[in-house]
């Protein structure tokens, strides 16, 4: 029983440092993308954006790999969180729209769109996960 | 619906990972499955009965 305990714990904080690695790296990223317009107009700046198209492709097959590799209650969660994720942003990106379309809102770059859409649908994740464990 | 997992997973001394790993998903799973919070796929239950050589409806009953 003692070693179930460790061996959970373990796995907590590997998934833990997962998520914490992943956000850094988005920070990272970010951070890079909203840095562009200081980088110099060479081929630095060109490599950069390159690199970056590249990662923001690269979700679409990472997340289609993970989603296939998760067992069946995994991929319910998702399901679930995607799907209250989804009518929720419409009705937020709908109403940002009209805001803006208004100038009560100032527009803004789309990476602040991402973060919502991510923190939106880790907010899900969490509140589907919790379905099942309590 | 009920089910006696947990009472035929202690019968054979495994843990929850143990469980877990046989059936080939998460431990979450196990957990979820033996609190009653969720319902494996049809697939999964003749997978658990099978393991456990019993019949579906010993190890599950609808509520």
């Amino acid at each position: 029983m003692l070693n179930e305990a460790e061996g959970v714990t373990k796995q907590s904080l590997i998934y833990l440092a997962r998520i914490g690695l992943g956000l850094l790296l988005l920070a990272l990223a970010i951070t890079t993308a909203l840095s562009l317009p200081l980088v110099g107009e060479g081929g630095i700046r060109w490599l950069l954006v390159a690199g970056l198209l590249l990662a923001a492709a690269a979700v679409v097959p990472m997340v289609h790999h993970f989603y296939r590799r998760s067992d069946e209650l995994q991929q319910r969660l998702h399901l679930q969180a995607c799907g209250a994720t989804l009518p929720l942003l419409f009705s937020l990106f709908a109403g940002i729209g009209v805001l803006q379309a208004n100038q009560w809102l100032p527009s803004f770059n789309s990476l602040w769109a991402m973060l919502l859409v991510l923190a939106v649908w880790a907010v899900n994740l969490m509140l589907s996960d919790r379905r099942y464990r309590t | 619906m009920k089910n006696q997992l947990k009472l035929y997973r202690n019968k054979k001394e495994l843990t929850q990972q143990q469980m877990a790993e046989i059936l080939e998903v998460s431990r979450q799973t196990i957990i979820s499955i033996e609190l009653g919070k969720y319902d494996p796929s049809l697939p999964l239950a003749f997978k658990i009965a099978r393991y456990f050589e019993a019949q579906i409806e010993d190890i599950f009953t609808p509520p």
